[in-house]
């Protein structure tokens, strides 16, 4: 039974999905997630302990079906983040220093399918945007994200293991997002995922997943210098793997998930975990 | 120089001078995939034969006809049979290899009487406009029921339901 929901620990609001509800279907979700930035990792993959950060966020979403092929989503984090140190923040500013949560609406997304096969294998590309709901401040641990438009083009593929068990599937997604460049920094990035799901019964998926981020261009933690520091967590070139575990349960009238994402290793990036659980309700035209 | 620049100035001497590298901040939200109900693989269906009787006597078949069961059931993996006039309804009875009859609540006790043994399809009554009581009733009469309104994919999760039951009960029956 351990159908996981894999995380795509895609920073975007667009989840992978390779296959997609029929027409007429719509899913209100509420999400809610808690990460724990429980240390650093540095430009060569080296912990730095110390310096944590805890971030808290409800996502409002909806996905709609307007075909058997054509679906589209929108969704809307709104997030709370609070340095926690115990050091001193290296940025030193009110927004960390206070130890305080700082809070808002991040950026807003939206994401369009077009699934092309829909059975034992499924395939649909998608296309998604980011962009920040207002210009927050995007500067230290406690910012709610990094205020940056992205637009995200995304493939995802899956395919159930009938020789194995129909229960049983496997499923990936690869996005290219190009993202707001910031003092003509480039920061493209290319996110990868894998997940293995096991349906255990008709209402229980189990889910395993792992996933990767490369940033393309950006800046290495050591290639900042005085122009370009205050645009840190902007343009950092933070290259991640994580791996993740989730159980999703249906109800008559609605789903429960929640997930476990543990931030395996990287360069330039935290190290943590995040906890994650919602509901979703589907509901039919 | 600008408080900003003094600023950076200061945090860059500061890094510089503790050898730390900064790490990122910006990861706020990560998006995970669900496994809810309609994002999951496509379910293996058992191509199960499904004589759907919608007697035109009853509000049944308009209400079949608006949710496009037929065609729902088919691209699920099903092999549903619509009749409506009472005579093509014998004929598919007569003709048998069905594993489910869905029919409407008042017609289905009297089908039920019709299908005994082991290798009966399961009667699946439909409950449209009824009162808490007539379907509570018709929950503890019948194995399986599908509650009106009728839509297209809270049909299919009915049927999916009662389809499971059956291969179940011809499991253990074997």
């Amino acid at each position: 039974m351990l159908a996981a929901a894999l995380s795509s620990a895609v920073p975007a609001t667009a989840f992978a999905q390779a296959w997609v509800p029929p027409a007429g279907i719509g899913i209100v979700s509420v999400v809610y997630q808690d990460i724990d930035n429980t240390n650093h990792r540095l430009h060569d993959g080296s912990r730095l302990d110390g310096y944590d950060s805890l971030s808290r966020g409800v996502l409002v979403g909806l996905d709609y079906a307007v075909t058997d092929r054509f679906s589209f989503s929108v969704a809307f984090p709104y997030i709370a983040a609070k340095y926690t140190g115990p050091e001193p923040s290296l940025f030193g500013l009110p927004i960390d220093e206070c130890l305080c949560w700082n809070h808002g609406w991040q950026d807003v997304g939206a994401a369009v399918r077009y699934n092309i096969r829909n059975d034992a294998f499924a395939l649909t590309p998608s296309v998604s945007f980011g962009v920040p709901t207002h210009d927050y401040p995007a500067i230290g641990e406690a910012a709610v994200g990094r205020n940056l438009k992205e637009v995200r083009f995304g493939i995802d593929a899956g395919q159930r293991l009938d020789r194995i068990s129909d229960r049983l599937s496997v499923s990936g997604n690869y996005a290219f997002a190009v993202v707001e460049q910031v003092d003509d920094i480039s920061n493209n990035r290319s996110n990868l995922g894998l997940q293995v799901a096991f349906l255990a019964t008709r209402k229980v998926q189990t889910q395993a997943s792992f996933t990767w981020q490369w940033t393309h261009g950006g800046l290495r933690s050591t290639e900042f210098d005085e122009g370009t520091f205050l645009l840190f967590d902007r343009v950092l070139k933070d290259n991640n793997f994580h791996v993740g575990g989730g159980v999703a349960y249906s109800l008559p009238h609605f789903d429960v998930f929640a997930s476990y994402t543990y931030y395996a290793t990287g360069t330039d990036t935290h190290e943590g975990r995040a906890i994650t659980a919602g509901v979703s309700v589907p509901f039919e035209r | 120089m600008s408080k900003g620049l003094l600023l950076a100035g200061l945090l860059t001497s500061i890094v510089a001078t503790s050898g730390i590298d900064l790490s990122a901040c910006g990861d706020k939200f990560l998006v995970a995939s669900r496994g809810t109900r309609f994002t999951r693989a496509t379910t293996a269906r058992p191509p199960a034969n499904i004589l759907v009787y919608a007697n035109p006597s009853t509000t049944l078949s308009k209400a079949l006809e608006k949710a496009e069961v037929d065609s729902t059931l088919r691209k699920a993996g099903y092999r549903p049979t619509s009749v409506s006039a009472p005579a093509d309804f014998e004929a598919a009875i007569k003709q048998g290899g069905w594993d489910l009859v869905v029919a409407d609540l008042s017609d289905s006790s009297t089908l039920r009487g019709r299908f005994q043994g082991k290798t009966a399809p399961m009667v699946v009554p439909v409950v449209l406009n009824a009162t808490g009581t007539e379907l509570a009733q018709a929950k503890k009469d019948y194995q399986r029921v599908v509650k009106g309104p009728i839509k297209s994919q809270a049909f299919l999760e009915a049927i999916d339901d009662a389809v499971a039951l059956r291969e179940k009960l011809k499991a253990t029956a074997s």
